[in-house]
């Protein structure tokens, strides 16, 4: 018998490939001849001997591990059965249990350690964050997780090697290993931004290149200025303020589509916000002259971040005079014709406040220099009227027949 | 066929209206359909509310030194609700014999692996019946944009029966301890698992609960209930409040009742009340706050009137498969871990009768289900004592060396009672007894016209007492402090003759008087 012994566990070795001698265990009523390990995806044979089953009877044989349990069931048709586990069962990496069951009861068992194949392609790379502020001080994180073939993790300090080519040019190579199934470095921001290109290797299998963003923080403080400037308050003129090229605290230009936001108080104290956005560092906005005489005053502002110098333009009054008649026929207030300094007539499209009395404001608009208000409801006899146009402000009286 | 015009006029009368009734049906659905909307976690890809059928135990050990980054507490939640549910989704393909709802929890390449076993299992004939118990989870690597983790989940408790799929025939029953070392992946919202590599289990200190000042509680010393190092004989009532019996107790829960009612207890000459916690009403594995709240304060009142509380648990667990197993575990843990140090808790009553289940389920399975609750009980609980209250004697030596004191109840002829006793006293000559449940019904009436009087209770107590007191002085706590107005019906069911004499069980009347039994009540 103990021959027999000897050369069922050298077939049983050589069937499976391993190198490990096989662990006697006897629980119950059968004994287990069984390698402790194998290598995942191999054939695994196991010897088992029922004496006290009789023949024909069935055992059940259970193999957990820890992508769940299987079974199968086998008729003792002898003393001892060599039974070939299905492949499957062997290709999930781990600590398996084999467990003999005849009639309910556990009479076998023995853990076979499925120990995993060298690392295989594809090699699973995951880097985040995507992007960081290159700042020297966020960092980003490269990880792998070396599988083989079968997609078991690999074992356990096997070396990873991770090479990185910073923004600046620089070369980079760091060693790590696996533990508990993932090797992976932390990669901190430079001072310059650009892409920091990233290769990873274990055992020879090559990842995908990966490749982290490290993109300029928030703005410093920057200058604004303004161009195409014509300083007439006509509402109808435009001009241009652009920033100067908007750089972090490290000289790096921020990045594309940073938002700007222009704040220009008119000399009426009303407040415009218009936003800019940066292209190749610089933002710029069209503003529209102001209607009213006086000085516009213009900043811009990144939110949470730079600011910009206070740009003050002037805007001296433009209108020359303001005529007004009253077309009894038509029933119409008539103002104009309304000219510049160059006597030129008002741009089409200039903002004229009527007030009648104590009546609601009429807001109207210039057409070919003339204003138009209607005077129908407006009892005959004489009214007061405050004309507005351009910031300037005229009361007279009208009679209507 | 000819058809009389009478006939055909019904036919299509009847037929109109059947038209009619179906559209008003459509109309409807239709109604019903475009009013309700999607369900929250559908429509915004959140993870679903864990059941509270399912509640393994899940502790998180210190972390690894260097982890990557820090893990925010939300995060930790997310994963542990995720990992656990993925568990519970393979639970219940192995149920059904195919996968349910396991693409959410596992990566695309890691579901085939988890789904292959399903499916062979199947292809075998075999049913699996499986559930994770413990988790003791040690985070090891979180990665830097929070999408990827590594732990190892140490000490996983599985315990498995497998079934033949045809005849329904157990082929074994199995338990075992793992650690498993995962890694998982944020992807859509979810924690999905990746890898799954199970390693024999390394050893793991796990927290205990401590046992205290033991002196302090009932204890066993020489087969004797001893407090304080003084002799404690247990006499008393199962108690519900007249007007709140059985599941209206916690519902209606209110101290005031109790208190009077525990010092008429008191005023009896008794010391022990015997108290339902209904497994339902505490929440399953995740019992409400207010109802341990409840139960302390139930306790606390008890200890005013310098009562003992006898406490039965799981009143109403019908269901001992192993998918059920966490939510007892979790109700177990969390009334015994806050009242393990309460000095009028005279013991744990495991489970109400738990023999009547055996006509209904593999008596294997609720031993197995007793066995575990029991060993739970002392791990949550190491000051109390323990026992089950078993339906009749001879189950009571079930399980007896898992028990402090054997209990069983008894509504038969005195002269079955003391046949019994002697037949258990042969099976558990060491353990102490008790007679958890007696009684007689004083109703007499159209549905019981021979029935007891109050005079035949009288009687019947002083001749059970008799009985007691000639085996070693056994302890009683009988059925029950009061008459009741009304029984809900799935107590004893709904025909009159069950449910009228059920309510006259009381040793008070429903108005509070007492009945003539009381004289023989005192120790």
């Amino acid at each position: 018998m103990k021959r027999f012994a000897r050369y069922g566990w050298l077939c049983v070795a050589l069937l499976t490939g391993c190198d490990d001698p096989p662990q006697q265990v006897a629980a119950g009523s059968v004994t287990l001849l069984v390698p402790d390990s194998v290598v995942a995806g191999q054939p695994l044979t196991v010897q088992i001997k029922t004496q006290r089953i009789n023949l024909g009877e069935s055992i059940m044989l259970s193999w957990q591990g820890g992508w769940g349990t299987q079974t199968m069931a086998q008729p003792v048709d002898g003393a001892a059965l060599n039974v070939a586990l299905p492949v499957a069962w062997t290709a999930r990496s781990g600590a398996q249990v084999l467990r003999v069951w005849h009639r309910n009861t556990l009479v076998g068992t023995q853990t076979v350690r499925v120990v995993p194949q060298q690392t295989a392609q594809p090699l699973d790379l995951y880097l985040g964050a995507k992007s960081i502020v290159a700042d020297g001080q966020h960092w980003s994180m490269i990880t792998a997780i070396p599988t083989d073939s079968l997609g078991n993790p690999v074992k356990a300090t096997t070396p990873v090697q991770f090479r990185f080519l910073r923004p600046n040019g620089q070369r980079d190579e760091r060693m790590a290993q696996t533990h508990h199934l993932v090797a992976y470095q932390r990669i901190t921001a430079q001072t310059s931004t650009g892409k920091t290109i990233v290769g990873v290797r274990a055992e020879n299998v090559s990842g995908k290149e990966k490749e982290l963003l490290e993109v300029p923080g928030f703005p410093v403080n920057f200058t604004i200025q303004a161009s195409n400037y014509t300083p007439l308050a006509d509402q109808r003129q435009n001009f241009r303020v652009r920033t100067n090229v908007l750089t972090d605290s490290y000289g790096n230009v921020v990045s594309d589509g940073t938002l700007v936001r222009f704040q220009c108080l008119d000399p009426n104290k009303t407040v415009r916000i218009v936003k800019g956005y940066t292209l190749r560092g610089v933002a710029e906005v069209s503003l529209e002259n102001p209607g009213y005489e006086g000085s516009m005053r213009i900043s811009a502002s990144v939110f949470g971040a730079g600011k910009s110098n206070v740009l003050t333009l002037s805007f001296p009054e433009n209108l020359k005079r303001i005529p007004v008649q009253v077309d009894q026929k038509r029933r119409l207030l008539r103002i104009g014709p309304l000219t510049e300094s160059l006597d030129q007539l008002v741009p089409n499209g200039t903002a004229v406040t009527v007030q009648i009395d104590d009546r609601d404001p009429l807001a109207i608009e210039t057409v070919g220099g003339y204003a138009e208000a209607d005077l129908t409801g407006v009892t005959t006899g004489p009214h007061s009227v405050e004309l507005t146009v351009g910031g300037r402000k005229v009361v007279l009286i009208i009679n209507v027949k | 066929m000819v058809i009389s015009k009478p006939y055909s006029r019904v036919l299509i009368g009847s037929s109109g209206l059947a038209v009619v009734a179906l559209l008003v049906a459509a109309v409807g659905q239709f109604w019903v359909y475009v009013n309700s909307g999607a369900k929250r976690e559908e429509a915004l890809n959140l993870t679903t509310v864990m059941l509270e059928s399912h509640t393994p135990r899940v502790v998180w050990l210190p972390d690894d030194s260097a982890t990557g980054r820090p893990m925010e507490d939300f995060t930790r939640e997310q994963i542990v609700g995720d990992y656990v549910r993925a568990w519970y989704q393979w639970q219940l393909s192995y149920l059904a014999g195919k996968p349910i709802g396991m693409k959410e929890y596992f990566t695309t390449d890691a579901l085939p692996k988890a789904t292959a076993s399903v499916t062979e299992l199947t292809q075998q004939g075999h049913r699996l019946h499986q559930t994770d118990v413990d988790h003791y989870l040690q985070l090891h690597f979180y990665s830097a944009d929070g999408q990827i983790v590594s732990f190892t989940d140490h000490h996983l408790l599985l315990k498995q029966r497998l079934y033949r799929t045809d005849t329904q025939e157990k082929l074994y029953t199995d338990q075992s301890v793992a650690d498993y070392q995962v890694v998982m992946l944020l992807d859509d919202g979810y924690w999905r698992i990746k890898h799954m590599v199970r390693q024999e289990a390394a050893p793991l200190r796990i927290p205990q609960v401590e046992p205290t000042d033991r002196a302090r509680f009932v204890r066993m010393e020489e087969n004797q209930f001893v407090v304080n190092g003084r002799p404690f004989f247990p006499a008393g009532v199962n108690y519900y409040p007249q007007k709140s019996p059985w599941s209206l107790f916690w519902k209606q829960y209110d101290p005031k009742v109790i208190k009077a009612d525990f010092r008429r207890i008191r005023e009896l000459g008794l010391n022990t009340a015997r108290v339902f916690v209904n497994f339902h009403d505490f929440g399953k594995g995740k019992v409400p706050p207010e109802r341990l709240d409840q139960l302390e304060n139930l306790l606390d009142l008890a200890d005013d009137q310098n009562l003992k509380v006898l406490v039965t648990l799981f009143d109403f667990v019908g269901d001992y498969r192993l998918l059920n197993l966490t939510a007892t575990d979790r109700q177990l843990e969390q009334i015994l871990t806050r009242l393990n140090r309460h000095p009028a808790l005279l013991a744990w009553d495991l489970k109400n009768e738990p023999d009547l289940d055996f006509k209904h389920h593999d008596p294997d399975d609720v031993k197995e289900w007793l066995n575990w609750i029991a060993g739970r009980a002392r791990q949550f609980d190491p000051n109390h004592l323990i026992t089950i209250g078993w339906a009749y004697p001879e189950n009571a030596h079930l399980l007896a060396n898992q028990v402090d004191f054997v209990s069983f109840h008894s509504y038969r002829s005195l002269e079955q009672l003391e046949q019994g006793i002697a037949d258990l006293r042969r099976k558990v000559p060491q353990k102490k007894l008790m007679l958890e449940e007696f009684g007689q019904p004083t109703y007499r009436g159209v549905w019981a016209p021979f029935g007891k009087s109050e005079a035949d209770q009288e009687n019947y107590v002083s001749r059970v007492r008799d009985v007691l007191k000639r085996n070693r002085n056994i302890p009683y706590l009988l059925w029950t402090l009061y008459d009741f107005t009304e029984v809900p019906p799935d107590i004893v069911g709904n025909k009159p003759w069950q449910r009228e004499p059920q309510k006259h069980f009381g040793i008070l009347r429903a108005d509070g008087q007492p009945k003539p039994v009381v004289n023989v009540l005192k120790p």
